[in-house]
């Protein structure tokens, strides 16, 4: 039993004393004598109670405003000059109170919002109080770990592996310029020398020339690309000091209330990495557990990454190894990052990177690549499988988004798309993670799934993926897509309730935007994203550990999808080649907005035994 | 030509008042004549943006010949390298406060001792590293801890109140309370009235923040009495109805209070002044028992201006020259606009007046 204490309890706030009552309980609760005072006395009575009370701690809350931090200190200087400040402990607590301002203000320990009952009272008993225990403590989770990957849908996982195997057994033996370079990347770039700039003398010689026209005349001639630029020394001093101050203050949260999942992801990708990292920070502040790398839609379209610390004038920030490497240093431990690797001509190559470069997880998908975002099917393929390969080896999970949806294509097309890539990834030893969109996707507004309600339609794209495979589900991306509008109200709103009926749905994670992320007109802001964070945070709080019952239809449209995927899964195993079945519209078709990409087409080739 | 102080203080009566650049031109003119100076803080200073008003701060660079106590978690956001020399046990928000040797220059945050007990020990420590000059930077308006030091700069200016001729008044009201005789005997610890020779009635209580208290002193002062002590803290408007109590009974004693900064966190002191001047004309006696020399005063033009629409601050300004000439006027010591004419601060160190 510790020592019994006499707390006074100063509320010199005239109206916000509930924290001091909840700490006052668990004092009490705790054994020592509590005295709370009534709202807003002047300090110099606080002072004499003090002495009538013969008080061993004080415990101050109060909001900070204009002219209340000199009031704070002449209360501290009181305390001193009445020759009491050796017999008592100060504490103050209040919205906007660091350890930085108690320091400042004389008091010997400051809590801010987030603020434990039990850490109020381990200051009172003389307890250390770390840093750590005053934030929220996150551990990196792995969303895969308690799947088995097996086939609820028997008949139709025999059907997949068929696809799979095909798929595996085409394109082992062939390569291309974008495998080339991965390969080139994996076995003569090292990491830690590039990290302390030593140089890979091969690597050096020999990636330029697997590059195309642009990076190959940075390698050789240092030109950038005219839309980047290098950081100057000042930017690049300016963001290490910005970081350091942020990383010494920052103070995690958590998003979830009483249920573990799902796991929070935003996106950053504002073309300037420094703006990128400001994000990320405060992402992380506001209860983010992961976040997703976007990169510039050119560069899906350019063969070869250049390097160097860059900014990008447009939307989404260029892959580099310094890139990476600056974004990755900015992280908290806890927080997962994912390098998206999957649409364009440098998906093997993005998956080693980021695994050099300690990435968690990356995404992949041959269909939505190839059919929605401009990439040869056949490139795509080998690029494809040989990307969840590097991605197996360096331990990063993968996600197949089904974004081929937006364009048009209906969502047992995309699903038995991703199903397809899934299967593959698993039969090669991978943890891929489904990635169905939840949206109001022009399938459901021409079809008018959507016209009563959000929930029907998305349940059953859920019901029906748990009604195929054992596999985590990841609800993206962003959730609520074409919902949002330019109103932020409207946008976070949206976005909290499609969270909340992702949680509802027993989801393992899901992708959020900013509240100003489809009408930005520019980059997002940081105000935004935390719009959606907290209003996804205030549904879960809402709900708890109920839930959205989504009615009789969603079970009825997610039996429908089983059935529409099976049928073409079917077409595809007739037309007996995956790379055909997607130039022939097997898996979304021209009128259905997948339009075959056409970049790095004709460059694969049978690999030289 | 020696320094006539080996501990500082920096106190301000607000916040951005120019603390900070005070220290900064200090330990700049230190550095310039080869001094070893000792440097700690009272609160949180060097950080890049006000804690409070958001708006950018002065950051504060140190040389190698400086030595510093700031708390440990100072030191990953301070860029000078600190060499630890030794911990101590004094706690803070921050950590435990650490003694260290700059090993390469650059800025640092310094947070230190933020009571009167753990800034003597600080010092204590500082002192037997044989250092020139040991300078003890202020926080907001705190003065306590500050009697602690051996002499101390007041920084004042428009952060505490941008009307001129009020801060004035407010800066010859501080001066003439640190200006107060001394009496060279020690006090009791508690409120005590000493009537006739020898007859010396204890009060129980060291600080007079009731009425009750008050009720109970002035039953204790009669003609008779010859001294009244007080060791602690008299509540403004309790020394407002002290000094009507002496004056309508016209009594007639001395009052013996411990050190000024006791006045000076009564309340206003331009009232203390105004009631400290009729009791003097009334042939009261008031003393201190310990004195803590004002050196000088820096002013600063600066001021937050609060936008109550924006709910936030903006820098403003106000006269810097006709700010100096008033406040120096009236006061005894040198008022000083740092920025202009510093030297004339360097110098009251050395020789007290120019």
């Amino acid at each position: 039993m510790t020592e019994i204490k006499k707390v006074l309890l100063a509320p010199l706030d005239p109206v916000h004393d509930i924290g001091l009552k909840m700490i006052r309980r668990g004092l009490e609760e705790a054994g020592h004598k509590t005295y709370l005072l009534p709202p807003d006395l002047p300090v110099e009575e606080i002072i004499q109670e003090i002495i009538d009370k013969e008080a061993g701690t004080v415990l101050i809350s109060r909001t900070l405003g204009y002219g209340v931090a000199e009031l704070l200190s002449r209360f501290v200087d009181l305390v001193d000059a009445s020759g009491l400040r050796d017999k008592v402990t100060l504490g103050i607590g209040g919205m906007a109170v660091r350890p930085e301002l108690a320091a400042e203000l004389g008091f010997d320990a400051g809590f801010g919002p987030g603020t434990t009952v039990e850490q109020a009272v381990a200051f009172v008993e003389g307890r250390e109080i770390s840093k750590e225990d005053t934030g929220v403590k996150k551990d990196k989770q792995d969303i895969t770990s308690s799947y088995s990957y097996k086939f609820i849908n028997k008949s139709m996982g025999n059907k997949l592996e068929q696809v799979a195997g095909q798929i595996r057994k085409w394109a082992k033996d062939k390569t291309s310029p974008g495998v080339k370079r991965a390969v080139a990347r994996e076995e003569l770039w090292d990491v830690g020398r590039w990290r302390n700039r030593k140089g890979n003398d091969e690597f050096d010689k020999e990636y330029p020339h697997l590059c195309g026209e642009q990076p190959k005349n940075y390698y050789l001639k240092g030109e950038l690309h005219p839309k980047t630029r290098r950081f100057t020394r000042e930017e690049v001093i300016a963001l290490e000091e910005f970081l350091q101050e942020t990383k010494e203050r920052i103070m995690l949260s958590k998003v979830q209330h009483v249920k573990s999942r799902p796991v929070i992801f935003n996106q950053y990708g504002t073309g300037c990495p420094f703006m990128d990292i400001g994000h990320i920070k405060a992402s992380e502040a506001w209860g983010a557990d992961g976040v997703v790398h976007f990169d510039p839609s050119w560069g899906a379209r350019t063969e070869g990454f250049f390097d160097g610390f860059l900014t990008h004038q447009e939307d989404g920030t260029v892959i580099t190894p310094a890139n990476l490497n600056r974004i990755h240093g900015a992280l908290e431990p806890s927080t997962l990052w994912q390098v998206r690797a999957h649409r364009g001509l440098n998906t093997p190559e993005t998956v080693i990177l980021a695994g050099k470069l300690g990435a968690d997880m990356t995404k992949i998908n041959m269909c939505y690549g190839s059919l929605g975002a401009g990439t040869d099917p056949e490139r795509l393929t080998v690029d494809g499988y040989h990307a969840i390969r590097y991605a197996i080896q360096y331990g990063m999970s993968f996600d197949v988004v089904t974004n081929e949806e937006l364009a048009g294509v209906p969502a047992h097309k995309a699903f038995a798309g991703m199903l397809i890539v899934s299967t593959l990834g698993v039969m090669l030893g991978g943890k891929p993670i489904l990635q169905p969109l939840f949206a109001y996707s022009p399938e459901a507004m021409v079809g008018e799934q959507m016209e009563g309600n959000y929930v029907d339609f998305n349940a059953a794209k859920i019901y029906a993926l748990k009604n195929i495979i054992d596999a985590p589900i990841w609800p993206g991306a962003p959730i609520g897509f074409l919902t949002q509008t330019e109103d932020r109200v409207q946008s976070a709103m949206s976005t909290g309730l499609h969270a909340c009926l992702a949680s509802s749905l027993g989801v393992d994670a899901i992708s959020i935007a900013s509240s100003d992320e489809a009408y930005s007109g520019g980059p997002i802001s940081v105000p935004s994203k935390t719009d959606t964070l907290k209003a996804v945070q205030e549904g879960f709080r809402f709900f708890g550990s109920t839930g959205i019952s989504p009615s009789g239809k969603a079970e009825q449209w997610g039996e429908r999808l089983v059935s529409e995927i099976d049928k073409v899964i079917d077409d595809v195993l007739q037309t007996g080649d995956f790379v055909q079945a997607l130039y022939d519209g097997n898996l979304g078709t021209r009128e259905e907005g997948a339009y075959p990409g056409r970049a790095g087409r004709d460059t694969v080739e049978h690999t030289v035994t | 030509m020696g320094l006539l102080y080996n501990v500082i203080g920096i106190a301000g009566t607000a916040k951005n008042t120019g603390k900070t650049t005070t220290t900064n031109y200090l330990l700049d003119m230190f550095k310039k004549k080869g001094f070893s100076t000792g440097l700690t803080s009272i609160g949180y200073d060097g950080e890049r943006l006000d804690n409070v008003t958001g708006l950018p701060k002065p950051r504060i660079p140190v040389s190698v010949n400086t030595t510093v106590a700031v708390a440990r978690r100072c030191l990953p956001v301070s860029t000078a390298r600190i060499q630890v020399i030794k911990e101590t046990p004094i706690s803070t928000p921050l950590g435990n406060i650490i003694i260290g040797r700059v090993e390469k220059e650059g800025l640092v945050v310094i947070a230190g001792p933020n009571k009167s007990s753990d800034l003597r020990i600080i010092i204590n420590e500082l002192k037997t590293l044989d250092l020139d000059i040991i300078l003890v930077d202020g926080a907001l308006n705190r003065l306590a801890p500050m009697v602690e030091t051996e002499g101390f700069i007041l920084a004042t200016g428009a952060a505490r109140s941008p009307d001129i001729t009020r801060l004035a008044y407010e800066t010859h009201s501080i001066a003439y309370l640190f200006g107060l005789p001394q009496l060279k005997e020690r006090l009791s610890t508690e409120i005590t009235v000493q009537n006739g020779f020898r007859k010396k009635h204890r009060m129980g209580f060291a600080s007079l923040f009731t009425n009750r208290q008050l009720f109970e002193l002035l039953e204790h002062l009669t003609s008779e009495t010859k001294r009244l002590e007080i060791p602690g803290v008299v509540q403004e408007k309790l020394w407002k109805q002290l000094g009507e109590h002496i004056i309508s009974n016209e009594l007639n004693f001395d009052i013996c209070v411990a050190d000024p900064i006791k006045l000076a966190l009564a309340g206003g002191v331009g009232n203390i002044h105004r009631l400290f001047e009729r009791l003097e004309n009334y042939g009261v006696k008031l003393l201190v028992a310990q004195k803590l020399p004002l050196v000088a005063v820096t002013v600063n033009p600066f001021f937050p201006k609060y936008r109550f629409e924006a709910q936030d601050y903006e820098p403003a300004y106000v006269d810097a020259v006709k700010l100096v000439e008033t406040v120096d006027k009236v006061i005894s010591v040198p008022a000083i606009d740092i920025k202009r004419n510093g030297d004339i601060l360097f110098k009251a160190l050395f020789t007290g007046q120019t």
